[in-house]
């Protein structure tokens, strides 16, 4: 394809002076259109009485945002006559401004129009379905309207599609619902959209939604992401809501479970530990190496070796676990230990401890030298106020001078009934 | 080949659009179009001027001209 050229001879002065005139006058006629918008939208932005917006829709009369924002402008003054004109300019202006469409509908309404406002919210939906601050404003009208069922479904797609309004989507939608009616209806049925659900509401701190949208997303049979359940455990445990993050840690986490033994692992028989969640986390301390013994146990084919090389003064509490337990109830902890070369006057034991201030709430008997499987037992009782407790195995500084720390410790057979 | 003023005004034009249009965030905002526009504008005039001077007016128009300028003119209405 080739360019088209059109040659235009100019054979006498007054052609030449024709054709100049010609283009400064269409180019004097384009300008004002160029300028004018700039000129309104300047003056659109410092307006703060109605003569100001008045003067700034006058400079570009064929705009319909700004005939829309004068009709909102009237019509937050209770001119809803003026409003109806402007609004009814943008639609004329642009017939597919679903905004200005749906502004007409609220108008209808406050005029106790309902079967107007209804037709306007249809055709604004009919034009842009998929307009959240449209979806928005037709729950408001239905709630106004008395429509709870339209406007529950309207904000079951702001949940679906707009992360940043699920939040108060959720809180509007629960709030509507009867009191035998399921949050969970609110939520989106295929698993991507609750999946989707549950991070948002994670994200945003929001742990009633996230619980809701869980419950929905592990009814499903598509297996939830592990990084998000992940997430969500850590959430609840950070909660302090030790039996609901144990519930769902137990779907997330394939481990036979034999009997009714709080601590998770506590026979240390997995090939690894997790390190979240409610499997053993250990922290490095310079002087004490931790690991999965395989060739010693007390039951089983594995324990855990703690090897000292260290200062006296050494204070270890480095491999802990959160344990979900009832409020109120009474526990017995008990674990299976073994020393050898492990001389000194602060032996190890396990500590039952509160997450948040680690306040003590029991400790066993130590255990320090060479010894066989011996046993660490304590009872506990839990504040009625608590289920999610640390346990932990710990060595405290010696109160006097000893010295320096060798040897190794075995534990194995941790319970918590 | 020496080029004329005009040609020199276009090209000095030209080339402060391309440096101005990014700089204005893409030109999005009404200020920034329509100082892109009236440099458009003023390159036009100069071009037209220019032509006159050589007794002629030279229009060249590139293929799909007019199915732009038809999308051109619904600019707004859709």
């Amino acid at each position: 394809m080739k360019n088209q050229r059109i040659f235009i001879r100019l054979e006498s002065r007054r052609s030449r002076a024709l054709a100049v005139v010609l283009t400064l006058l269409a180019a004097g006629a384009l300008a004002p259109s160029i300028v004018q918008p700039v000129v309104a939208d300047r003056l659109a932005t410092n307006a703060v009485s109605m003569a100001d917006r008045e003067r700034a829709t006058a400079w570009d009369p064929t705009d319909p945002a700004l005939q829309t924002w004068l009709g909102r402008a009237y019509e937050r003054q209770g001119d809803l006559d003026l409003a109806r004109v402007r609004l009814e300019e943008a639609v004329r202006l642009r017939p597919s401004d679903a905004y200005a469409i749906m502004q007409l509908a609220l108008l209808a309404e406050r005029r106790h129009d309902a079967r107007a406002a209804r037709a306007a919210v249809d055709k604004a939906l009919a034009l842009d379905a998929h307009n959240v601050a449209i979806r928005w404003e037709a729950a408001l009208l239905a709630l106004r309207l008395d429509d709870r069922d339209q406007a529950l479904d309207h904000l079951r797609y702001i949940l679906a599609v707009d992360p940043a309004q699920r939040d108060a989507a959720f809180q509007l939608g629960r709030a509507l619902l009867r009191p035998d009616e399921n949050p969970q209806t609110l939520l989106p049925s295929e698993p991507e959209g609750l999946t989707g659900i549950l991070i948002a509401a994670l994200e945003h701190d929001d742990l009633p939604l996230a619980n809701v949208a869980w419950a929905r997303r592990v009814s499903l049979a598509a297996p939830v992401p592990n990084d998000v359940g992940r997430r969500y455990v850590q959430r609840l445990l950070d909660e302090g809501n030790g039996l609901a993050a144990h519930a769902v840690w137990s779907t997330l986490v394939r481990w036979p479970v034999s009997d009714d033994n709080a601590v998770w692992n506590g026979s240390f028989e997995a090939e690894r530990l997790l390190g979240w969640g409610f499997d053993w986390r250990i922290q490095r301390v310079w002087g004490v190496d931790v690991a999965l013994d395989p060739f010693v146990a007390a039951k089983g084919r594995r324990s855990l070796r703690l090897t000292f090389n260290s200062f006296p003064t050494l204070d270890f509490a480095g491999v802990t676990q959160l344990v979900a337990v009832e409020p109120g109830r009474e526990y017995h902890l008990e674990a299976r230990a073994k020393a050898s070369g492990f001389e000194t006057r602060s032996g190890v034991k396990l500590e039952i401890v509160l997450p948040r201030d680690q306040v003590t709430l029991a400790e066993t008997n130590t255990i320090a030298g060479t010894t066989d499987w011996m046993a660490l037992t304590a009872m506990v009782r839990i504040p009625d106020d608590t289920s999610l407790v640390v346990l932990r195995v710990r060595r405290a500084r010696t109160a006097g001078p000893e010295g320096n720390l060798g040897g190794k410790v075995w534990i194995d057979e941790v319970t918590l009934r | 080949m020496s080029r004329t003023w005009s040609e020199r005004l276009i090209e000095a034009g030209a080339l402060v659009l391309l440096v101005f249009t990014p700089l204005a965030f893409g030109t999005t905002e009404r200020w920034s179009e329509a100082a892109a526009e009236l440099l458009v504008l003023g390159m036009a005039l100069v071009y037209v001027v220019g032509t006159v001077r050589d007794w002629e007016i030279r229009i060249e128009l590139p293929p799909g001209w007019l199915m732009r300028t038809f999308g051109w003119s619904l600019r707004g209405k859709v």
